[in-house]
């Protein structure tokens, strides 16, 4: 006998937008119709270390990444 | 840079990646690339104002859908192959400073669907053997983003502790006609020496063989495999075991306590693992608020545990802290 993954569904209501980045690889956002808590407000751009542009950028080495 | 070596020795696979060397170490807050998008500021992963939960590609993963060809070629004794696979980030919420234990229940519940879906979602690839849900938390265990995450590994191979997990279910099932967590649960909860906490659905205890000091389990009482398989109450209560256990960790010493989060599924490789039971475990590094448990000689030279400590006593210190019950978590 084999298991197949498959043969369940989850549970849950949520929504599910993917996105494509630039590079190829995809973003999932996932939504459900009533927001978990309040949310966190949208902070304004804080200055970053050492005063450079907000909008110049990362360097490579800051980059995103994991 | 990234491929798999096969050890005929340990009979396992070794992965390189040898591009993961430049990945993002430790940033400051503001260039926190899990945070969302703020107006004005640099683009971050998640290009949105808020979000609740999201999952990306990781940017350096080991393991990719379409790997590149191996740097050097293998031989009969030692295979080489491409690292097919996937390895995605799963951001828990937009809050920097947030942790499992401060994140509210709902908010822990939905990061649980997104698992099970997740889970789903990449187990149905036919190159896809086994999906491995994790979170490493804290800078001991060697995090590289502070901002609360997890990461799925999606490998073509069942990995070594599940392959031995899953053969041994396997034979306890084929000798006993029983589920071997199911016997261990059941063992567990008569005896209550090591029960850190339980709910309705899932119980949470320390290990009889803990190979760390205040490792601990989380088992559901019903016999599933999956994620997806739980139902509506037994999510409730994992997402109030989850918080209760992260709590408790971190009253244990008063301050954020380093983990390493494993969820065990089953494979996904369409054999035969009936047998085998859904849990979580959770291995936090400390042996004291200022010492931590290193893998030395004999874990890492010989694959044999050391615990210093009692698990009939780590087992009673996680259970007197607080929160002691599970349903009055407070969301």
């Amino acid at each position: 006998m084999s298991d197949e993954i498959g043969a369940g569904q989850p549970f849950g209501e949520f929504q599910l937008e993917t996105v494509t980045k630039a590079d190829g690889r995809l973003l999932h956002l996932y939504t459900w119709p009533v927001p978990a808590d309040t949310g966190v407000p949208v902070r304004d751009a804080e200055p970053r270390a050492g005063g450079g542009d907000p909008a110049a950028g990362p360097d490579a080495e800051e980059q995103p990444g994991v | 840079m990234s491929e798999r070596r096969w050890n005929p020795v340990l009979r396992e696979w070794t992965i390189t990646a040898t591009h993961r060397q430049d990945r993002t170490f430790l940033p400051p807050r503001e260039y926190c690339p899990l945070c969302p998008t703020r107006p004005g500021g640099m683009e971050t992963e998640i290009p949105r104002p808020t979000y609740e939960v999201a999952v990306f590609d990781n940017r350096f993963p080991s393991l990719r859908a379409d790997p590149e060809p191996p740097a050097v070629e293998g031989t009969d004794v030692t295979p080489v192959e491409p690292s097919f696979g996937a390895c995605e980030v799963v951001v828990y919420t937009p809050e920097h400073e947030a942790t499992m234990g401060s994140i509210p229940l709902a908010r822990v519940r939905r990061l649980i669907e997104v698992w099970a879906h997740r889970t789903l979602v990449l187990g149905a690839r036919e190159e896809v053997h086994y999906v491995f849900v994790f979170e490493n938390r804290g800078e001991a265990i060697g995090v590289t983003l502070n901002h609360p995450h997890g990461q799925i590994y999606a490998y073509p191979t069942i990995p070594p502790v599940l392959a031995r997990e899953t053969v041994s279910a396997a034979a306890y099932l084929e000798a006993e006609n029983a589920c071997l967590f199911c016997e261990l649960l059941a063992q567990e909860t008569a005896d209550g020496r090591r029960i850190v906490a339980e709910t309705a659905g899932w119980v949470a205890g320390v290990p009889f063989f803990a190979r760390w000091p205040y490792e601990v389990h989380l088992t559901p009482r019903r016999h599933i495999g999956w994620l997806h398989e739980l139902d509506d109450g037994e999510v409730d209560d994992l997402a109030r075991l989850l918080v209760t256990v992260v709590r408790k960790y971190d009253a244990l010493f008063g301050f954020t306590l380093p983990y390493i989060m494993a969820v065990h599924q089953r494979p996904t490789d369409g054999g035969d693992h009936d047998g085998y039971h859904l849990h979580f475990e959770f291995y936090p590094p400390n042996r004291t608020e200022t010492k931590l448990k290193f893998l030395a000689g004999s874990e890492a030279g010989a694959g044999a545990f050391i615990n210093d400590t009692l698990p009939e006593e780590t087992g009673h210190r996680l259970r007197e802290l607080e929160p002691r019950d599970p349903a009055a978590v407070a969301g």
